[in-house]
């Protein structure tokens, strides 16, 4: 009988929201949340049927995961009991307040980042926001997950990009945090609470961001390595060039582009941002640090951002998407077991259909590792077997006893309690799960990974 | 002003945890606690405690929340918004012997700190390895990383390099209740929340730092810096607007008026900038020297666009100390024209500058009082500094009375109550000019997450109205003097 269920749970939305506000997912309108059909798809206008939403579904107890644009949403406990809503900002996307010379914007969640970048590029300005993936990912949606690029070494973690931001919690209450100014220590940081929730604690429904001028130069350069060992020399000679680079990356196996050739198995790339001068500088010591390591690159036509955002699509894709952090010191040391691990997983894939390819990028300024397999054809959400989970969770013992640390990104939901036990200590979750009763004390939102 | 009582039980388990020198109880030593650089503001401690460690920190935490005691951290007693003070019976847990680089680890670009370590003795023990701590409050060379962690600092050179949350990585705390936990820390992925984010700021109500781990940066190439003069502030205030308008990324942008300069010329700190003049502009670009002197033209046909009348150049390092000395002596220089200064702090969209502080000098003269601007311009960071002398009570009460009309006007040009001095005892009841009631209480429940008996650096941040609503009790009024 779970149509009554859908179709009462659809109804009260469509009191609050009306008809164009309320979405039943069908076949041909695949919105999927972890493989499971959500009984309502809620596309609220404004941030009053934001709140209103989550008010009615704070008093139902029924389970919300928070979403941007994005259709096929991994949510944790997406077996969770009840009617499951998803609750989508996409419509949320007016630009509130642009003043160029400010070097600030306030937009709606829903707003694309592709389409945000569109209008502040016209006043010769960007937004230092690059999380893995399309432009097609939302403001909310990027500020909600955890994930920063490769910008980061250059501008920061997405949470320094915030200035304020407009939360409505579990239980509907709206919160307007933060402000628009560059420095504003009034009250305690709710912000950083926020971004990197994941939708834990509320609906992001509007933000207020730093710009920066575009710079004079914007390019990358680029040295195929012929083993991962050779790119991680040139990656640590890179990183020791005296001069702050916009981003540094080792991508094994290198992202598929023409640009590299098919030998290679690492590349290392570095981007760097300026004045002509002084990136003239920059680029002349970041050649001869990776000048013997490999031949040296610099694509004509390749856009200072372009190569790091097809590896972010990879992370995008990822069936399995995990983070590692490890001391820049002991990137290396960690680096070992996770391709082991890898070749494990390749090998055991390869006798199914569609097999997966396994990745592993390293941030050359803070030595967090990223490591995942790409979606196969025959993957979607499916669950992978014992075996594969078992050696995954040694692989986590192993990192762990050498002082990395994990965080799972995107993971089928029969990996979750390998993920469960790379928690934080106990004083720690303590703390995170009494913070959450605080925004959602009915324990109603559903944490969500991009 | 009189300590309040504390029980000799509890004096002597203190001190049998941190030594008999690491317990103050004598009124006379008292004295130097009962106030921070915000001096209208005094109260005694009940004592003051000298812990060593995390663990003797931790126990003393323990032994105060055993007895239900309120406390306080205070590291160098700089703050501006009496952060630091002693309200409720408090104790003080002052961080004066915990002042240890404990690692500077350059292969990783980070640094671990005991929280009393001076900012300033940071980059010193840095600065051989090629790498500085970037955040530099004007007090830096005084206040300490835990204070700084505790307010968010900022100084002049974060106009390009950020304020102090985005250099700290980890930290060590001692919670309220005497447990001691670990948020962060460079290579640490498993936090759920950035719990490091929400602490730098809590202005000590979520418990004491006890260790802070920091990321340090590269010491650029080289630097370059020029001094404008102008005939009117908001020219200059114009012209920094223009210099960001225009893409250009300087390191600071520093503005001194008027009445700030005439104070440091005729003081010992004399700096040879003009004494006729209304505005000084410090423009300060670092990085690759190659671009510098491109980059230096560029500002500088920006301040003569808005009508400097001057501009100098620094051709060499000393020359550019000498360009800052009048910036960077201006409080001490205050400090001699009048008995007390109450220094503001606000923040508005850089656009709004000169409005805003047109709007302020209106409010200064109104209300018949010596205002001196120095701030961090290219920011939307201002400080209007109130010249003033508190035995005068009917001064007293012009200056509050404009001090919160100055708070209006930048609230209602889109800014904040403050940028980097924080709220402290001084600006709670600001807060609800731009909260809602929601976000209040919300605040104070995490507050209570941390703290659910209400006793790290109580009375502090969140109006009364707020606490009292969610705790059912009222805190000791503070007294102003
Ligand atoms: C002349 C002058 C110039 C200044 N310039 C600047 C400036 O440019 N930028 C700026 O931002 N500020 C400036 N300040 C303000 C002040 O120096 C800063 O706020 C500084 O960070 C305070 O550090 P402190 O060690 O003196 O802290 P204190 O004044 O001792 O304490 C400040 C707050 O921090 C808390 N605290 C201290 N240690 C800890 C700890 N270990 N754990 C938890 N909480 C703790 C205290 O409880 C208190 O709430 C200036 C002050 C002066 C007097």
């Amino acid at each position: 009988m779970r149509w009554l269920v859908s179709d009462s749970v659809a109804g009260v939305f469509e009191e609050l929201l009306s008809a164009d506000g309320v979405l039943v997912p069908s076949a041909d309108e695949p919105w999927t949340v972890r493989g499971r059909t959500p009984d309502v798809v809620a596309l609220p206008a404004d941030e009053e049927q934001v709140a209103a939403s989550l008010r009615i579904a704070h008093e139902r107890g029924w389970p919300v995961v928070p979403a941007g644009a994005g259709r096929r949403v991994e949510a944790r406990a997406a077996s969770r009991e009840g009617p499951l809503v998803v609750l989508s900002v996409t419509r949320l996307r007016e630009v509130v307040h642009y003043e160029p010379a400010d070097l600030s914007l306030r937009a709606g969640a829903g707003l694309s980042l592709g389409e945000l970048g569109e209008s502040v590029r016209t006043e010769g300005q960007w937004l230092g926001l690059d999380p893995p993936g399309s432009p097609g990912r939302t403001l909310g949606g990027a500020l909600a997950g955890c994930e920063h690029g490769p910008l980061h070494a250059g501008v920061g973690r997405p949470r320094d990009q915030v200035l304020g931001l407009v939360l409505v919690s579990g239980d509907g209450r709206v919160l307007r945090l933060g402000g628009d100014v560059v420095k504003n220590v009034a009250g305690f940081d709710l912000v950083k609470l926020v971004v990197g929730s994941r939708g834990s604690l509320g609906v992001i429904t509007e933000a207020s961001v730093r710009l920066h001028p575009l710079p004079e130069v914007d390019t990358t350069v680029i040295v195929p390595c012929s083993s991962v060992a050779g790119g991680l020399a040139a990656l640590r000679a890179a990183a020791a060039v005296p001069h702050p680079l916009a981003a540094l990356e080792l991508f094994t196996p290198p992202p598929s582009t023409a640009l590299v050739p098919a030998a290679a198995r690492a590349l290392v790339a570095a981007r760097v941002m300026g004045t002509r001068r002084s990136a003239m500088r920059v680029l002349d010591s970041v050649r001869k640090a990776f000048s013997s390591h490999g031949e040296v690159i610099e694509p004509e036509g390749l856009m200072g951002g372009d190569l790091f955002r097809l590896a972010g699509g990879r992370e995008e894709n990822a069936l399995i998407g995990i983070r590692v952090g490890a001391l820049p010191s002991h990137a290396e040391a960690a680096l070992g077991p996770i391709l082991g691990y890898l070749g494990e997983a390749e090998a055991a894939s390869e006798s199914r259909e569609g097999s997966s390819r396994s990745w592993v990028h390293i941030h050359g300024t803070t030595g967090t590792l990223r490591f995942g397999m790409e979606r196969g054809e025959s993957d979607e959400g499916e669950p992978r077997d014992e075996l594969e989970r078992e050696t995954l969770s040694e692989l986590g013992r192993a990192l762990r006893r050498e002082g990395a640390s994990l965080r799972a990104v995107r993971i089928p939901a029969s990996f979750e309690g390998v993920a469960a036990e790379w928690g934080a200590s106990s004083g720690v979750q303590r703390i995170a799960r009494q913070i959450e009763r605080v925004f959602d004390p009915a324990g109603i939102l559903v944490e969500a990974s991009p | 002003m009189t300590a309040p009582v504390i029980p000799a039980a509890l004096i002597s388990s203190l001190s049998r945890i941190v030594g008999d020198d690491g317990v103050i109880r004598d009124p006379e030593r008292l004295l130097v606690y009962e106030s921070d650089g915000l001096t209208q503001y005094r109260h005694a401690p009940a004592a003051v405690v000298l812990p060593r460690t995390t663990e003797e920190v931790a126990a003393v935490v323990k032994e105060l929340a055993a007895g239900g005691r309120a406390f306080v951290a205070r590291g160098a007693g700089t703050g501006l918004s009496g952060g630091a003070l002693a309200v409720a019976g408090a104790v003080v847990i002052a961080t004066t012997r915990m002042n240890r680089v404990l690692e500077v680890d350059v292969e990783n670009r980070r640094a671990r700190v005991q929280p009393g370590t001076v900012n300033s003795h940071l980059t010193r023990e840095s600065l051989p390895h090629g790498f500085f701590y970037a955040p530099d409050p004007s007090s830096q060379s005084a206040c300490t990383i835990g204070g700084n962690v505790a307010e968010n600092s900022g100084g002049p050179h974060c106009l390009k390099y950020g304020v102090t949350s985005r250099y700290v990585t980890g930290l060590t705390v001692v919670l309220p209740d005497g447990e001691v936990v670990s948020f962060g820390g460079t290579g640490v992925e498993e936090d759920p929340y950035d719990l490091v984010g929400l602490f730098v700021g809590s202005e000590g109500c979520f418990g004491i730092a006890t260790e802070v781990e920091v990321t340090l940066t590269p010491v650029p190439e080289a630097a370059a810096a020029l001094l404008a003069i102008f005939d009117r502030l908001e020219d200059a205030a114009r012209a920094v607007t223009r210099i960001i308008a225009r893409g250009l990324l300087p390191a600071a942008l520093e503005i001194v008026d008027g009445e700030t300069i005439r104070a440091v010329e005729s003081s010992v700190f004399a700096a040879g900038y003009p004494t006729d003049a209304e505005a000084a502009l410090v423009v300060e670009f670092d990085g690759v020297e190659d671009s510098l002197a491109e980059e230096l033209a560029a500002a500088e046909a920006c301040c003569r666009d808005e009508g400097a009348r001057e501009v100098r150049k620094a051709a060499s390092d000393e020359e550019r100390e000498a360009l800052w000395r009048g910036r960077k002596k201006a409080f001490g220089a205050m400090g001699r024209i009048a008995p007390d200064l109450l220094v503001q702090d606000a923040t508005v969209p850089r656009t709004r500058l000169p409005a805003v502080l047109e709007r302020i000098m209106e409010i200064g003269r109104r209300y018949d009082l010596k205002v001196a601007n120095v701030f961090h311009a290219g920011d939307g960071n201002l400080h209007p500094n109130i010249l003033f002398d508190r035995r005068n009570r009917e001064e007293l009460a012009r200056v509050e009375q404009a001090s919160k009309e100055m708070m209006q006007a930048c609230v209602d040009a889109g800014g904040t109550i403050t940028g980097e001095h924080g709220v402290g005892v001084d600006k709670k009841e600001y807060m609800g000019l731009i909260y809602s009631r929601s976000v209040l209480e919300t605040m104070e429940e995490v507050r209570r997450v941390f703290d659910p008996a209400g006793l790290s650096n109580p009375g502090k941040v969140l109006p009364g109205s707020i606490r009292s609503a969610i705790r059912g009790a009222e805190e000791d009024a503070v007294a102003r003097v």
